[in-house]
């Protein structure tokens, strides 16, 4: 009997906004990549891009693991997403506050990752910088659309704050479990 | 018995008012006469500046009728005149209480408002509450820029930006907590600038609030909270962006699950009830603090006992389901080097 239990955790966000980053900043050996020759440059400058996705995992000693999957961020990967996205416990939705609309950004995630969201859990990590965005305004307008989810400043190039991150699906699940509302 | 007095000082700069309004709010503590920071010219006593022209037509009003006006000037320096009572530049505040003092002293008795018949102490947790009171007092000068000076720790608060910077030299000393002790016990503000290149580090007020009510709350809820029983979040305090710690994660998914007592997360979180306690002060500074319900509203009896949250099955599905799994991941990221311990 396969008593090994895996938690699956899906890292979102938009091209350039450091979901291969954050794996890597995790995970115990270097992330699997399907990275390509980025042909989108009007998006972003980066030299390659992940079409299919990322991994990267955590594993326990007694077998149990977490596995991390990062999709990709052009949108016209997007069938990847709900195919990720089954078994998920949870979604880090990465944003870019240097584009020029994060709120939309994250909206388009938080749409398309509701059903994972509404299961499981759900963090918000806000990078770089924008005039107006705040963490602050990116909670709100997440509550706006019925997403009552965290959001945290991070640097994904920081392990620490990668962990933060996993940090807040975890006490999601965990208080969800404590409460006897959701995860057993 | 306590009295009460107002004060004004209609004429002088923000900044000034600002300074005399912080330190009439710490001899609020410490003294039998309750004097008050009003914006009212008919209050008994009023700051003048003898070098403003408002400020000389006020008291040669005052002088012509020979004083008889309810009110007492105090003036502020350089400026002195005989027989009026000088508080001179900069400020310091056993100065100030001395010639409030005087003013009152001056004052006829029907100037005299009976304010309270209570005992005045101080809670240690009253420092938390009153070094927000004097940051709050800050924001409503948007032009104040002062060096809040104090030992080898200078900060800087700059209202319009609603930042405090900390100079390099402070970085290491823990400065928040010493920074409202220093701001409660002894306050100096020195017009200033910083030396060129020195301030580095620019937090924001909130910051600046959490890290208080993390020092500061010594296992007591604000007055403004202390009689509630049930607390809820209405979003999720930014932890990265307020210097919190990881552990606060598991309180504020708690809390924006459901609505819990104290007990109820401690139980939950299995952390200090000190630590919960600074967690909720933290909110409530920063407004994230959704419902906080007081206990005659509230049915905490039937809460408390509810099942849905027992140590009994926190323990057991920490041995069997998702939690055990979450604590070994946790031990293995190193999670728990950063925790606050339970």
């Amino acid at each position: 009997v396969n008593t090994r239990r895996e938690i699956k955790i899906i890292i979102t966000g938009t091209m350039g906004s450091g979901k291969t980053t954050a794996i890597a900043a995790v995970s115990d050996a270097p992330p699997v990549s399907t990275e390509a020759t980025n042909t989108d440059l009007a998006r972003h400058t980066k030299a390659t891009t992940t079409v299919a996705m990322d991994y990267g995992e955590v594993l326990l000693a007694d077998g149990d693991r977490l596995r991390l999957y990062g999709t990709p961020g052009q949108g016209r990967f997007n069938f990847m997403w709900e195919i990720l996205g089954k078994g998920a416990l949870g979604v880090v939705i990465l944003v870019d506050l240097s584009r020029p609309d994060p709120v939309a950004d994250m909206g388009e995630y938080l749409t398309d990752f509701a059903n994972v969201i509404r299961a499981g859990s759900a963090v918000i990590g806000a990078g770089r910088e924008h005039p107006s965005v705040t963490t602050t305004v990116l909670a709100k307008a997440a509550a706006q659309m019925g997403f009552a989810v965290p959001v945290f400043s991070v640097d994904v190039r920081r392990r620490e704050d990668v962990l933060l991150l996993l940090e807040a699906l975890f006490s999601q699940i965990e208080m969800a479990a404590v409460t006897d509302e959701g995860i057993e | 018995m306590t009295t009460k007095i107002m004060v004004t000082a209609n004429a002088l700069p923000a900044s000034e008012r600002l300074l005399l309004s912080m330190f009439i709010l710490l001899m609020a503590l410490e003294s039998d006469t309750q004097f008050e920071f009003v914006n009212d010219p008919n209050a008994p006593i009023v700051f003048l500046d003898l070098q403003l022209a408002a400020d000389q037509t006020w008291l040669a009003n005052w002088q012509a009728r020979g004083g008889f006006t309810n009110q007492v000037p105090i003036c502020c320096g350089p400026v002195r005149q005989a027989a009026l009572i000088t508080l001179a530049r900069p400020f310091q505040l056993a100065q100030l209480r001395e010639a409030l003092t005087a003013g009152r002293d001056q004052l006829p008795k029907a100037r005299l408002i009976q304010a309270s018949n209570q005992p005045r102490t101080v809670a240690p947790h009253r420092l938390l509450e009153r070094t927000v009171q004097l940051i709050g007092e800050s924001e409503k000068f948007l032009d104040w820029r002062q060096i809040v000076g104090f030992d080898d720790l200078p900060i800087v608060l700059f209202a319009r930006e609603q930042k405090a910077y900390a100079m390099p030299s402070a970085k290491y000393l823990s400065p928040w907590s010493r920074l409202a002790l220093a701001l409660v016990a002894d306050l100096r503000l020195e017009r200033a600038e910083p030396p060129p290149g020195t301030v580095t580090d620019a937090v924001s007020y909130s910051f600046l609030k959490w890290q208080m009510a993390m020092s500061l709350s010594h296992g007591m809820l604000l007055s403004d909270i202390a009689n509630c029983q049930i607390f809820s979040l209405s979003y999720w305090p930014d932890i990265s962006a307020l210097g919190g710690n990881p552990a606060h994660l598991r309180i504020s998914a708690l809390l924006m699950r459901r609505p819990c007592t104290l007990k109820q997360i401690v139980m939950a979180t299995t952390l200090t009830p000190e630590n919960v306690i600074a967690f909720i002060n933290g909110c409530y500074l920063i407004g994230c603090l959704a419902a906080a319900k007081s206990a005659e509203k509230t049915p905490a009896e039937v809460i408390l006992t509810t099942p849905k949250i027992s140590s009994q099955r926190l323990s057991s599905s920490t041995n069997k389901g998702f939690l055990g799994m979450l604590g070994k991941l946790r031990a293995a990221l190193n999670f728990g080097q950063r925790d606050i311990s339970a």
